[in-house]
């Protein structure tokens, strides 16, 4: 991979929080569209992650059969038509439970970056 | 991962298998809607239309890789790729349909006789009997010093099979052959004597009417229980058998009832029997003394006592209590025919007697089915190897263009289910043929009725077949491996271009075993088959040539005193002997393979001043007529013959065979000597025991005035052919008989269809077969080998011819590489076959494991094999068009 280490590179996500965003999103924005999804999580980030659709899109259809979403086709502002996602009550709770994990996850790792007491 | 929510996804994409068409557009929309929205924004931004779109599209990445990514999360793609890999598989069928043949066949003659032989097996050792908990049927033996069965004494029988604390029911039981008759039909037919017990042991129940009980022999009533196969054969299924009439020898018995098919006893196949209720009266009309000069106020021997263990007991607990119960028979009496100190009662499990004679045959039939399917495998291997560095450029292109190793074992695996499955349904209906032939054909012993192949064992077929699929598709992915490997080709020209080495090396190593094994095998057969010979050129110790047998059965009611039997016998003497046809004629009661297995046994203890001397010497008792020696051409080596004057009122004399002589008298002159009650006045050759590969027996005989029998055999040697001679021979021994079954046989087609050697003759021939079938498939391993050899080398043969190679140098070049791997697989089986030869030795007569006729046999065949196969594709070398081979390049 060419921008490995370039600095302006743009990140790909890590794998596994792809889904904690994509859920995030939606519980959000409600209903959203792949586009919508991707945008938002490009935003959020300030422009560091970059979200292709073939990752997207797999990730979507894999939480579908799983259950955590729902979809339907509906229009967009200018009357295209689109797939909108949202959030099913699994999903919410799925998200609850990993917010709580990776919020635990980040505490403990942030103890170990702090300096140590001599 | 929840597990729930795995499952149900993995129904989802069960369901995502149907509306694929709308799945695919729905996807297709979703997509260019994502990139039409970002290239919106774009121009949003101030980009004209065209540049937005170019924009998005280099952000997003390419369109078709994001539909492949999300069809791969859609519905179940490996079973698509499994539907691609089979219309491939069958394609690719098509297209090599002479490999397929081969491997189909290969696997079909590996799977087939391995089952054949299995079921076989099973339904021989180990279940050979059908009856409930078999496993605790014991049969009680006697045994002697030697641990050498002896035979039970009626007397004893009886005292035996009083019920025991763990052993509660017991049986006894005995056979002899006689005459049965039904309506105006005669046979000669194996007819068993047992307790009722016998058939409660074995829960049997009739098939039709019922079975003896003990009110039957308590009343003595003559009633008799008829074999399913013996209603079959000889009554011919007739409906209305039970109630009628069944004359066995002189007395006549009402059918109660028939058993059903599964029913055999005495656990052995033969001749299907009747079954008698014992009863002491009915012995005594029956048996008539024969046994009388033995053992005196018994029965006689050669009983059985069958009983069944009661669960948890140990065998050694329950013999112990019959040991003691035979000692308190034994001192009650003064017998010489047990030797009380050393004589031990076991328990015998029935299942392992009844089966003993064919454990060793078996086993090495399974071996040798085995290893049939084992050279099938090499070869297959072979052949698949040749597959795959024919298909090398394809499996190249593969890898090259992603496909991983687990695709490209899936894609061969699927091509080798294609082979092993068809394969695998061949060696059934291979297995289903050939037990149909070994039903109805091969006197194989016992299980051979009930033959018939168990789902359990097709299945296991068919699971050897896909297991063999699966191993064998290891081997391209693999090779693919080492291709894209090697250092000098990543191009596919270097590919086409003659074929790596290792490939090769591998199918030579793969053809020299496959020679090897079946060299194995071949040596096997090769000693199995020799030593029929032998056991077929045996000497039998008479001249069986125009000798001709007639067997009669006084009717006891009409011939009642032993004066009676001993005229009876002078008479139809005499009138044989007045033939011009006839050149000597003798009477004799068990003449070597005629008696049906019948032997007299006596045991003579000699003793000396101070008690016995040594141990007891059992022999065969022959009461035999004067001229007998003569008859059969038996050398007489000393002494005299019996004569007229040697009759029941002379002083008792004997002859004795050169085994018992060397027994009883080492080292010294035995004429005139005293053996028993009779003095010995001569001294005659051995003839072969009830069989021919039995060691000759010490051998007994005595005036048949002195020890008068019911049951003749009157042997003829005629000056003509002798089948000529059988209708005057039925006249004159018949003719005062008023119709009474005589049964007449010529003793050399007697000696060729010896039953005992029946199951000898069809192990050694199947274990032939084997041989010969992996031979073909190995000469299939060396020709296929040669042929894809000179395919691969036709350019190098053609700069051959074009330099100047003569067709016989090209010949010679491929038949010399075929002989190479012949020499160096036959080298090696050499030494493997010396190593299996050890355990052929018990199954041998008289022909060593390292036998050299054996030894050449097999190297020559396998040599001409090895010829055969070479030749062919070294002829196609030889005939290469030199131009035509280079411009092929």
């Amino acid at each position: 991979m060419a921008g490995k280490n370039d600095p302006n590179h743009k990140r790909e996500i890590w794998p596994g929080t792809l889904v904690l965003m994509v859920l995030k999103s939606l519980e959000t924005m409600g209903p959203q569209h792949g586009y919508g999804i991707a945008r938002r999580i490009e935003q959020v980030s300030g422009q560091e992650l970059l979200v292709n659709y073939g990752t997207l899109y797999p990730a979507l259809i894999k939480l579908e059969q799983e259950g955590y979403i729902q979809s339907e086709w509906g229009n967009t502002e200018n009357n295209r038509r689109a797939r909108y996602y949202r959030l099913a009550p699994a999903g919410r709770k799925l998200l609850a439970e990993e917010a709580r994990a990776w919020q635990r996850a980040h505490d403990l790792l942030a103890r170990f970056w702090r300096p140590q007491e001599p | 991962m929840n597990f729930a929510r795995q499952i149900r996804r993995t129904l989802v994409r069960v369901g995502e298998l149907f509306h694929r068409r709308r799945r695919e557009r729905e996807l297709a929309d979703e997509l260019a809607t994502h990139l039409a929205l970002h290239a919106a924004e774009y121009e949003r931004a101030g980009l004209p239309p065209e540049e937005a779109r170019r924009r998005a599209q280099i952000k997003l990445g390419g369109l078709d890789a994001a539909a492949e990514a999300c069809r791969d999360r859609r519905g179940l793609r490996w079973l698509d790729g499994l539907a691609q890999d089979l219309r491939f598989g069958l394609r690719q069928m098509r297209k090599a349909r002479a490999f397929s043949m081969a491997a189909i066949l290969t696997l079909a003659l590996g799977l087939g006789a391995t089952t054949a032989v299995f079921s076989l097996f099973q339904a021989t050792l180990l279940e050979p009997l059908p009856y409930p908990q078999a496993h605790r049927l014991m049969s009680l033996e006697v045994l002697d010093r030697r641990a050498v069965s002896h035979g039970i004494d009626f007397g004893l029988a009886r005292i035996l099979a009083k019920p025991a604390s763990l052993l509660r029911k017991l049986a006894v039981y005995t056979s002899f052959p006689a005459h049965v008759r039904y309506r105006q039909h005669t046979w000669n037919s194996l007819v068993e004597v047992s307790t009722p017990e016998l058939f409660q042991l074995t829960a049997t129940h009739a098939a039709r009417g019922r079975l003896f009980d003990a009110g039957d022999v308590s009343a003595g009533r003559p009633v008799v229980v008829i074999s399913h196969a013996f209603w079959r054969q000889a009554l011919h299924g007739d409906p209305h058998a039970v109630g009628e009439t069944l004359g066995v020898s002189s007395g006549s018995f009402t059918i109660v009832g028939i058993l059903p098919a599964h029913a055999r006893y005495p656990f052995l196949a033969g001749t299907p029997p009747i079954w008698l209720p014992i009863s002491p009266r009915l012995i005594a009309g029956l048996l008539p003394n024969l046994y009388r000069g033995i053992s005196p106020g018994s029965a006689g021997w050669g009983y059985d006592v069958l009983g069944r263990l009661a669960s948890g007991a140990t065998r050694a607990a329950a013999a112990a209590e019959f040991q003691t119960r035979f000692h308190n028979w034994l001192s009650a009496r003064h017998t010489l025919l047990y030797d009380a100190q050393h004589v031990r009662v076991t328990l015998v499990p029935l299942a392992g007697l009844v089966s003993r004679p064919y454990r060793r045959p078996l086993w090495l039939l399974l071996i040798a089915a085995g290893l049939l399917l084992l050279i099938a495998c090499v070869n297959l291997a072979n052949l698949l190897s040749a597959r795959v560095g024919a298909r090398r450029v394809e499996i190249v292109t593969r890898a090259m263009l992603g496909a991983g190793r687990r695709e490209l074992m899936r894609q061969w695996l699927v091509e080798n289910l294609l082979l092993a499955l068809p394969g695998a349904a061949a060696g059934w209906g291979l297995a289903l043929a050939a037990l149909r032939l070994s039903r109805s054909e091969l006197p194989l012993g016992l299980g051979a009725a009930e033959l018939a192949l168990k789902p359990a064992l097709l299945l296991a077929a068919l699971g050897a077949g896909v297991a063999i699929a699966l191993l064998l598709a290891l081997l391209p992915a693999w090779q693919a491996g080492r291709w894209q490997n090697h250092p000098g080709s990543p191009a596919l020209a270097n590919l086409r271009h003659g074929e790596c080495r290792a490939p090769r090396r591998m199918r030579q190593a793969l053809t020299t075993a496959e020679i090897a094994l079946s060299f194995m095998l071949l040596l096997s057969a090769g000693l199995l088959l020799h030593s029929l010979l032998r056991t077929l050129a045996v000497r039998p110790g008479f001249n069986p040539r125009r000798l001709l047998d007639a067997y009669i059965q006084l009717p006891l009611n009409q011939y009642k005193t032993h004066a009676d039997w001993t005229r009876f016998a002078a008479e139809v003497l005499a009138r044989l002997q007045a033939r011009p046809a006839v050149a000597s004629a003798a009477v004799a009661v068990t003449p070597p393979m005629l008696s049906g297995g019948a032997t007299i046994t006596q045991a003579i203890q000699n003793f000396g001043a101070h008690g016995p001397v040594g141990h007891p010497l059992e022999m065969a008792l022959q009461p035999v007529s004067p001229g007998y020696f003569t008859t059969m051409q038996i050398p007489l080596l000393s002494g005299r013959d019996f004569r007229a004057g040697d009759t029941a009122r002379s002083r008792r004399v004997c002859i004795i065979n050169r085994a018992l002589a060397r027994q009883a008298f080492p080292g010294r002159n035995p004429l005139g000597k005293k053996l028993g009650n009779d003095v010995v006045i001569g001294v005659v050759g051995n003839t072969m025991g009830q069989t021919l590969t039995r060691p000759p027996a010490p051998g007994y005989f005595v005036p048949l005035a002195q020890f008068p029998v019911p049951f003749l055999h009157f042997l003829a040697r005629t000056k003509t052919p002798a089948a000529g001679f059988v209708p005057e021979m039925r006249k004159i021994c018949g003719a005062d008989l008023n119709g009474l079954p005589i049964v007449i046989r010529p003793l050399e087609s007697e000696i060729a269809h010896d039953a005992s050697l029946s199951a000898e003759r069809v192990h050694a021939w199947l274990t032939a077969l084997l041989g010969l079938l992996g031979l073909g498939v190995a000469g299939m391993g060396i020709y296929s080998l040669l042929a894809y050899g000179v395919t691969q080398r036709r350019h190098e043969l053609g700069v051959r011819s074009a330099l100047g190679a003569t067709h016989g140098q090209l010949v010679r070049l491929i038949v010399a590489g075929g002989l190479k791997l012949a020499l160096v697989g036959g080298l090696i089986g050499l030494a493997a076959a010396w190593a299996f030869g050890r355990l052929l030795a018990g199954l041998l007569f008289q022909v060593s494991p390292g036998d050299l006729w054996s030894y050449l046999g097999a190297g020559l065949l396998l040599t001409g094999v090895a010829l055969a196969a070479s030749y062919v594709p070294a002829r196609r070398a030889a005939k290469l068009d030199p131009l035509e081979a280079l411009r092929y390049e």
